[in-house]
């Protein structure tokens, strides 16, 4: 399903609710906003519908490309209005022990124009795990190899 | 244009990243040990290759007639450091997310 090497943003957590409740806080647009932390418009919610982000001037194009509930979720967004460029974003739910793990993922970074990454970098210096699916499996061995 | 968007030039294309995954298992490689994991010609190979190496993610040593081609890395730490602050907005919202469906509001 991925292409290997492309970049990905990746993050996991446990949280304390069924899959049903989560499905609900990330499919309702008045709840996805509420802890995204922009303002979402949904048209319908199945593949091709609208995933709208409004805080901008401009609003941000998103569509819906997968919904399956209460297990998997994905829809693209462009980070600016005007770029042709999107990335895929991947909600996945898994049930486990005493509640649900949720995996969010956002991937294609790589196709992004210039002035979208630098904005989006000095917005955030603050660190966290880093994952450059696969090819970052590679590289690591290459790097060791290389250093030795 | 700057290293880093040369880098990000560089993966931007499916097969220089598969061509710097096939040097991260083996290098030094020549174009021509290359040609045989590929489909497309020795010219594109090449053309491939100079691309990476102008991004500094492969390194070029003359050997013989031909060039041995490695991987080179280091570039990809400001993409790590770029990853890295997208991952640090998510587990932001993923956090808030959490607090939402942990707490007592009907959703």
């Amino acid at each position: 399903m991925q292409e290997q090497g492309t970049l990905v943003a990746e993050q996991s957590m446990v949280m304390k609710a069924n899959r049903k409740r989560v499905w609900q806080a990330i499919t309702t647009a008045k709840h996805f906003s509420s802890w995204f932390g922009l303002r979402v418009e949904i048209s319908r919610l199945e593949p091709g519908g609208e995933f709208k982000f409004l805080e901008f001037e401009n609003n941000l194009p998103g569509k819906i490309v997968t919904v399956e509930p209460p297990e998997l979720f994905e829809f693209e967004w462009t980070p600016e209005a005007g770029v042709p460029v999107y990335t895929l974003v991947t909600f996945r739910l898994e049930e486990v022990e005493g509640g649900t793990r949720v995996t969010m993922r956002e991937s294609g970074f790589e196709k992004l124009p210039e002035q979208y990454r630098k904005s989006r970098f000095e917005g955030n210096s603050e660190g966290w795990s880093i994952q450059i699916h696969n090819l970052d499996k590679y590289l690591k061995e290459g790097r060791d190899i290389g250093e030795n | 244009m700057e290293r880093t968007d040369l880098v990000f030039n560089a993966l931007a294309d499916a097969t220089r990243r598969e061509l710097l995954t096939v040097l991260a298992r083996t290098s030094p490689r020549t174009a021509t040990q290359l040609v045989g994991d590929f489909t497309i010609t020795r010219q594109g190979i090449l053309k491939h290759l100079d691309v990476l190496a102008q991004a500094g993610l492969v390194e070029v040593q003359p050997k013989g007639r031909e060039r041995r081609y490695s991987l080179s890395p280091r570039p990809l730490d400001g993409v790590n450091d770029w990853i890295e602050a997208i991952n640090a907005t998510w587990r932001e919202r993923l956090t808030r997310l959490k607090d939402l469906v942990e707490s007592d509001e009907p959703l």
